[in-house]
């Protein structure tokens, strides 16, 4: 292979002018005007979030498209979208650190961040879903005069509980993997307000080998736990449907096949992240070709898995001989909702065949246009998944079809704002690149340098 | 000894440097030594004979004490409130494995964070080292080694010398 292209940080770039770049974008005092452009746009996106759930809550979830038997529209399409998304972060923070990969020290910081948003509105969908939301702890159990606790054989207390913890380890790990960087910045910051902003949260962090010993033990401990934790939330969420009977749920293939779907659109965010972070603040030399290579590869890896269940789901569906589970599928095909799945079938089977291309994932426009079509791409198949299971189940008296309303549009697109306007001010306020991370990085590189002469 | 010195701070040029020096002073028996670095150095922490792993052991007891503690309430809520679901048994414990191993996780994720800061000292907003202009670059490109006059065996002038020899680029005295 070609060492110069493959290249994942320039040459001579040394920890202390790394250190001083990437600190400069948080204290440096102008943004770029892109930055405030899309800012702007992403605000009034973002409103459309806010005006969307102010309806809502003020006249129920009927605002939704949503009816009996179709109980789970595109609140719960878009929580599984949002989780699926939040989890190549974890993967890529965590288990690419513990196997060691390089390349991941430069972009692991935005997939955090990214992880950290994605999970926020992953889960204020189910609490918009609920109808009554100022229940929801009624998920928790806690001493109350109704002597009632609650039900823990159901799935849906099993995802409270999945989303909750993973919220938090999100948020842990995302804090951990700052609190280096943010002493950083405190020691490079020259006014006094700023000073004291950073130095606050970095809590009086000197860089001791005290300090490192503790915080690679806890850094290690969490890596490990997010192992299990990777492919447990996508899963469970995926018990909600494969728990119950319903043809084209009950599959046992479903928490696999979700975790490797989450993936798969995660790494294609994190690859559209990775591809503004460079146009934004010039950081192509340190997000290269190499890493856009590289998550492009990853991509390819589950998008491959998921064309793989996407294949066993139908097999298994005619394999079992049950006529309900076969006429899902001639209704997945040929029903009202035939253009979601061949819409599916287009960009997760045929188009993301494009990731095989070396030129195409090292190109920043080729490669962009492959993760907006895998963004698309595992929406559509959420949609498919919720809406045409339920749709059409055992009884042809309880039939019936679901039309979208615009509220759910305005909420959809709404969110897309609002995690644009939290990342945005993310890498504004926070170093989008660990420098920490880079720093030992180089530091790696330079040892192997003079190991090898 | 000078009564009003946190120590001596020492740079070094690089990581080799600092872990070389980091060996040789404790080696002379020094114990009240700590080295700054902007990155984790490997074997910097056995140099300096940090070997505790409570962080780890933290996170592993609350782990188990949390997974225990989530399998045992809803053990005891399914026989507080028996609840017959199509006959399922009343203890179906397959179906509580999944929140037991998600507070097994916050248990884990608990203990490491919260045992690691606490460790720490965090938050610890004024420290000696704060008061060195030079000590900025620790966080940058900079290679520290610190003596504290707290150390018995602590001579400025002995280990202002033990310090050059093992290349030290700048030295300076830290007050307290």
């Amino acid at each position: 292979m070609n060492r110069r292209r493959d290249e994942l940080a320039p040459p001579g770039l040394s920890a202390g002018a790394l250190t001083d770049r990437v600190s400069a974008t948080v204290l440096g005092t102008r943004p770029p005007r892109a930055w405030w452009l899309a800012l702007g746009l992403a605000t009034l996106l973002s409103l459309l979030f806010l005006v969307g759930v102010v309806y809502v809550l003020s006249v129920g979830v009927g605002a939704f498209g949503l009816n009996i038997p179709v109980a789970w529209g595109f609140p719960i399409i878009n929580t599984i979208w949002w989780i699926g998304i939040a989890h190549a972060g974890t993967l890529i923070s965590a288990v690419l650190w513990l196997t060691r990969q390089d390349w991941r020290a430069s972009i692991s910081r935005s997939a955090e961040a990214m992880a950290m948003f994605a999970i926020v509105l992953a889960g204020s969908y189910p609490l918009l879903h609920l109808g009554r939301p100022q229940f929801a702890y009624f998920l928790l159990p806690y001493p109350n005069l109704m002597d009632l606790w609650p039900q823990w054989r159901s799935p849906l207390v099993w995802d409270f509980f999945a989303i909750a913890s993973y919220l938090l380890f999100t948020a842990s790990f995302l804090f951990l993997s700052l609190l280096p960087d943010l002493a950083s910045l405190r020691d490079r910051a020259r006014h006094r307000a700023v000073q004291r902003f950073y130095g606050v949260l970095a809590l009086g962090w000197r860089n001791s080998a005290r300090h490192w010993h503790r915080y690679q033990q806890a850094h290690r401990v969490l890596a490990v736990i997010a192992v299990p934790i990777v492919v447990s939330v996508t899963g469970t969420i995926s018990l909600d449907l494969a728990v119950s009977i319903v043809p084209g749920f009950h599959f046992t293939i479903f928490p696999p096949y979700f975790v490797a779907g989450a993936l798969y659109s995660g790494f294609a965010t994190v690859a559209i992240i990775a591809i503004v972070l460079r146009a934004l603040f010039g950081f192509r030399d340190l997000i290269t070709r190499a890493h856009l290579n590289r998550l492009g590869i990853m991509m390819l890896c589950f998008v491959l898995v998921v064309d793989y269940a996407y294949l066993q789901e139908v097999f298994t569906a005619f394999y079992t001989g049950e006529d309900f589970y076969r006429s899902v599928y001639y209704d997945r095909w040929t029903g009202p909702y035939a253009p979601f799945y061949w819409g599916m079938i287009l960009c997760n089977v045929v188009l993301a065949q494009g990731l095989w291309f070396r030129r195409l994932r090292e190109s920043v426009p080729g490669l962009l246009c492959l993760a907006v079509i895998a963004e698309i791409g595992m929406w559509l198949e959420r949609f498919q998944i919720v809406i045409t299971s339920t749709h059409k189940d055992y009884m042809p008296s309880a039939w019936d079809t679901v039309t979208p309303s615009a509220w759910d549009w305005l909420t959809y697109a709404g969110s897309i704002g609002v995690f644009v306007v939290l990342l945005l001010l993310f890498i504004k306020l926070m170093p989008a690149i660990s420098m920490h991370d880079m720093r030992e990085m180089l530091h790696r590189r330079k040892q192997r340098e003079a190991d090898h002469g | 000894m000078d009564e009003r010195l946190h120590g001596l701070l020492a740079r070094f040029p690089d990581a080799d440097h600092l872990l070389a020096a980091s060996r040789d002073l404790r080696r002379r028996g020094l114990t009240r030594l700590d080295a700054y670095s902007p990155h984790p150095v490997e074997g910097l922490d056995q140099a300096l004979g940090l070997s505790e792993r409570r962080v780890p052991v933290t996170a592993l007891v609350c782990a188990v004490v949390a997974g225990a503690g989530a399998l045992a309430l809803q053990v005891y809520a399914s026989l507080d409130y028996p609840f017959n679901v199509g006959g399922r048994p009343v203890l179906s414990w397959p179906a509580y494995s999944i929140v037991t191993f998600a507070m097994t996780m916050v248990g884990a994720n608990l203990g490491a964070m919260l045992s690691m800061l606490w460790l720490n000292g965090f938050p610890r907003p004024y420290h000696p080292l704060f008061n060195v202009a030079e000590f900025d670059a620790a966080s940058r490109d900079g290679y520290f080694l610190c003596l504290e006059a707290s150390d018995p065996l602590f001579d400025a002038e002995r280990l202002r010398e033990h310090l050059l020899q093992n290349g030290a680029v700048s030295i300076q005295e830290v007050p307290a």
